[in-house]
């Protein structure tokens, strides 16, 4: 019987992210000054899965390097070798290019090695040290045991323990295995000398013994692994025999316990590469640590790999997958029966139905509304999941960063178990991480700087994640200097984004750093340069129908708040109308509505209509231009200017009337006929006419007439 | 057919194991640790008790030994999956009253045929 | 005290059934001369079940009576053939 194994493998490789990802957050917890016992056992288990897994499976690099983790480990949760930093570090690097590894190999390609094959000599040396001439000598008594050259069988006097029934341990199972493994078959004699009297006789117990003749020349580890459960309890001689059925000589009858030892020493791992293995680290700890930072290209490329495969496992097709927990699934089975219950209610209720049962109806539509209603908040819940997902990745990064930059960081994070979409978290990862990364770097202060003014010369970072009215809140505080009003402002002018004398209050300053192309870094630093700057940042959540904000106060930290829909599935829509059409706009991008005077209208008109709104000018674009659904010269009786906010600047959109608000179902365009810029997805309403949802920020590209061409766009412009 | 208990917390071990068992005609239930293994066990009764070592909440061995407590369970086999390094496991699994065991890793091959030295 | 009583083995002869077994044959080893055992209906026979009934021969043997088989499941006779016990339990070896 042949089993494909490759259909295990997506299982595998999801459940080993999960445990690396276990590992390193343990890992993270642990220090040699005090050492959990229970945070140990939990990476070992993880590492040991891992293992175990990738031998099955047929990935040898891995569970080959895993071995290697997990012997240390156990080591260490065995009490035999205390822990060390050193321990630590290297373990989490282990972590890394595992991921690596796996990552590759979920990928379908084949793993880069020198950097596992450079760990694997570390932990080596560790664990070896200066055991390794033992382990020669051991590898010779395999080739011992092999005795004579005439052997023609084996005698096996098999004396079993009482108690080996009561185990489940059957010798007649074992006979007749190890009948099929005899060349020329078995004579079984069985003893019953040591049987005592019927009434004394416990019938559970053994007191049977046997002497099996092998007939045939096969090894005697055939043998034994036949009684291999059995042999650390039991009596079992093995006694070669030649031609004639006579024991061979005397030296050929061996022990259980000899050849196990050589079964053993064949386990071990080869010591050719380990002797340059102990020449390094006896170089001092000093080349050690250098030879992992020599390279720190890799490393870091294979840190920023291993969240988008955990996204998206992309083998054999699009397989992402998501795990429910099985309360969540029960809720939804017990919705959907309470909807099957009203809906054969209403349908009775159908079938022979009469004014004077209005009241039913009316109660069983209630009904079915409050089904429908709870039945989609269910599956939304499928859904979502804790922000600890996101969350994870940043003890790792703070410590790292921290240790980087010289800065005593504390992390604290809260609200771990507050709930969001999939998708969401997926995507405001790499938002967070910058945000993160930009207050380790320019929000906290050196440690000198910090006792100098002060101040507890750890800084302290806090992720913080709660719920507020339909939407989630992130927020990434900073215990550090604030921002600086000042050299914000001055860089803004130089950089031509504000006027030079302009007259901001400091919180609109604090926008500033919003900006495209501003990066306050005196010079690009290695942590949070990388040319990408809050701008993108923002663009990033905006894309997520989300806002960002940054509170500020010079001394005491900065605040980044961002606000999230709790699911991109819904949005809360305004509904406004133009031309007899439904368009949305999405709330959270509306900075308010005014009544727009028809002079006003009437006088925009050319190439870039602007409005002054109290300070500042806004843009102006016509809907009904945008979509081309009235001759620009026509009459408007009453119109609304909505002021919106996208991608940091404010324009307003002149329509005919302002609706209702409700939520609203989101259904893509781009799956369902083709992307059309200016609008970012559809809905159906009520009634069911499809309305369309305008995408504020790719609407605002027309306003600079750069947009690409889109119905109507000529006019526009 | 004979019925047996698969438990291990990893999942692609179970569907690995109880993938190819099922293949060779076995009943075949799952659990992913000893406490739900052990419920599974009161639940019905199997013929065969399949059981990683290391696991969360209740670990193989522990599961091993409440098994053994449990009437139905007193001569059922009970086979460790178990690793080469965790040498003394299998001597801890043979105290619980394992039957024996199954080194990790193995192909479904070496399943099927280390398991007909219990079954059948 | 009756001439020869017969035992069920049922279809299990196995070691979750020996300690009842074993008090049935202890009874019946007080009450009667001869023993039948009737073992065509066992599924499954283990080396604790023919233990049994091989000390049962031994016991009834010195005690000058006899135990004979009234019909015998091929499962038994196969396990007693290769625990070597086939002779001892007067069972035919079943061809090969």
């Amino acid at each position: 019987m042949s089993i494909d194994l490759s259909q295990f493998h997506q299982v595998f490789f999801e459940e080993s992210f999960e445990g690396l990802d276990v590992m390193e957050s343990e890992l993270l917890e642990l220090s040699p000054d005090s050492v959990d016992d229970e945070t140990v056992n939990t990476i070992f288990r993880a590492a040991h899965s891992i293992k175990g897994g990738a031998g099955t499976f047929g990935f040898m690099q891995i569970s080959e390097f895993t071995h290697e983790v997990e012997t240390l480990l156990d080591e260490i949760r065995a009490g035999q070798r205390a822990l060390e930093q050193l321990h630590v570090d290297l373990f989490l690097q282990s972590v890394d290019c595992l991921r690596a590894m796996m990552t590759a190999l979920n990928e379908g390609s084949e793993p880069e090695t020198a950097r596992a094959d450079e760990l694997k000599l570390q932990l080596k040396a560790i664990l070896h040290g200066e055991a390794e001439a033992a382990e020669g000598d051991s590898n010779d008594a395999s080739e011992a045991t092999t005795g004579g050259s005439e052997r023609a069988g084996w005698k096996v006097r098999f004396i079993p323990d009482a108690d080996v029934l009561r185990t489940g341990n059957e010798p007649f199972r074992m006979f007749r295995e190890l009948e099929g493994v005899a060349p020329n078959g078995i004579k079984v004699m069985v003893n019953e000398s040591e049987l005592p009297e019927f009434a004394n006789l416990n019938p559970e117990e053994c007191r049977l013994s046997w002497t099996i003749t092998v007939m045939g020349d096969i090894e005697q580890s055939d043998i034994q692994t036949v009684f291999e459960w059995v042999e650390d309890d039991c009596d079992i001689d093995y006694i070669a025999l030649d031609a004639d059925g006579q024991a061979l000589e005397s030296g050929a009858e061996a022990k259980a316990d000899a050849a196990e030892a050589s079964a053993e020493a064949a386990v071990a791992p080869e010591p050719v590469a380990a002797p340059a293995a102990v020449a390094e680290p006896a170089n001092s700890e000093a080349a050690q640590s250098e030879s992992v930072k020599v390279e720190p290209a890799k490393p870091a490329a294979a840190k920023a790999e291993p969240a988008k495969a955990k996204a998206k496992p992309n083998r054999g097709g699009d397989q992402s997958s998501i795990r429910v927990s099985i309360d969540k699934v029960d809720s939804l089975i017990n919705m959907v029966g309470e909807l099957v219950i009203t809906q054969s209610m209403l349908g009775q209720l159908g079938q022979d139905f009469d004014i004077s049962r209005m009241g039913r109806l009316l109660e069983g539509l209630s009904q079915l509304e409050q089904n429908t209603r709870e039945l989609q908040e269910s599956v939304m819940k499928i859904r979502m999941m804790p922000i600890s997902f996101a969350f994870s990745r940043f003890p790792r990064l703070v410590r790292d960063l921290g240790n980087q930059l010289g800065k005593k960081v504390n992390l604290v994070m809260q609200g771990e178990n507050t709930e969001l979409d999939k998708t969401v978290m997926e995507k405001i990862g790499d938002p967070l991480v910058h945000l993160v990364r930009n207050s380790l770097d320019h929000g906290l202060e050196t440690t000198a700087k910090r006792i100098e003014t002060g101040k507890d010369e750890s800084g302290t970072i806090t992720l913080n994640a709660f719920h507020q009215g339909g939407n989630i809140v992130i927020e990434v505080k900073d215990d550090g200097a604030g921002l600086n009003e000042e050299r914000i402002l001055n860089k803004a002018i130089e950089r031509g984004l504000v006027a030079a004398n302009a007259n901001l209050t400091p919180e609109e300053i604090h926008q500033l750093i919003f900006l495209p192309g501003f990066s306050t870094a005196d010079q690009v630093s290695d942590i949070s340069g990388r040319g990408v700057g809050m701008d993108v940042v923002r663009r990033n959540i905006n894309e997520l129908n989300g806002t960002i904000e940054v509170k500020s106060q010079k001394g005491t930290g900065s605040t980044f708040v961002i606000r999230l829909p709790l699911t991109l599935a819904i949005l809360d829509g305004q509904l406004v109308e133009v031309c007899n059409q439904t368009y949305i706009f999405p709330l959270v991008s509306i900075v308010e509505s005014i009544q727009l005077q028809k002079q006003t209208l009437n006088n925009i008109s050319g190439s870039q209509p602007v409005m002054k709104l109290r300070d500042e000018y806004i843009p102006i674009i016509r809907l009904d231009q945008v979509f081309n659904l009235r001759p620009l010269e026509e009459e408007v009786e009453e119109a609304m200017l909505v002021v919106v906010e996208g991608d940091n600047e404010k324009i307003g959109i002149v329509v005919d009337d302002l609706l209702g608000q409700q939520q609203v179902v989101i259904k893509s365009l781009e799956q369902n006929y083709q992307r059309v810029s200016g609008v970012s997805g559809a809905t159906i309403l009520g009634d069911g006419t499809v309305a369309l949802i305008i995408d504020i920020s790719g609407i605002g590209k027309k306003v600079d007439g750069r947009a690409a061409a889109i119905p109507g766009s000529e006019q526009a412009a | 057919m004979a019925s047996i208990l698969a438990v291990d917390d990893s999942a692609s071990m179970r569907q690995m194991v109880s993938f190819t068992l099922k293949g060779a005609g076995f009943d075949v239930k799952e659990a992913c640790d000893g406490v739900e293994a052990l419920a599974e066990a009161k639940r019905g009764k199997f013929d065969l008790v399949l059981s990683d070592v290391n696991m969360p909440n209740m670990n193989g061995i522990e599961f091993c030994k409440e098994l053994r407590q449990l009437p139905d369970y007193k001569f059922t086999p009970v086979l460790m999956l178990t690793t080469e390094s965790a040498g003394d496991m299998k001597m801890q699994g043979k105290q619980a009253g394992a039957t024996g065991w199954i080194v990790k890793p193995f192909n479904p091959e070496q399943l099927l045929s280390t398991i007909k030295r219990v079954l059948g | 005290m009756s001439q020869s009583v017969s035992i069920d083995c049922g279809a299990r002869l196995s070691i979750e059934r020996v300690e009842a077994l074993h008090q049935e044959m202890e009874q019946a080893l007080r009450d009667a001369r001869d023993i039948e055992l009737k073992a065509d209906e066992v599924q499954y026979c283990d080396t604790a079940g023919l233990q049994l009934i091989l000390a049962l021969f031994r016991a009834v043997e010195s005690a000058g009576h006899s135990v004979s088989w009234s019909g015998v499941s091929e499962v038994v006779s196969d396990t007693a053939s290769i625990l070597g016990m086939s002779d001892a339990l007067t069972l035919a070896q079943p061809a090969a």
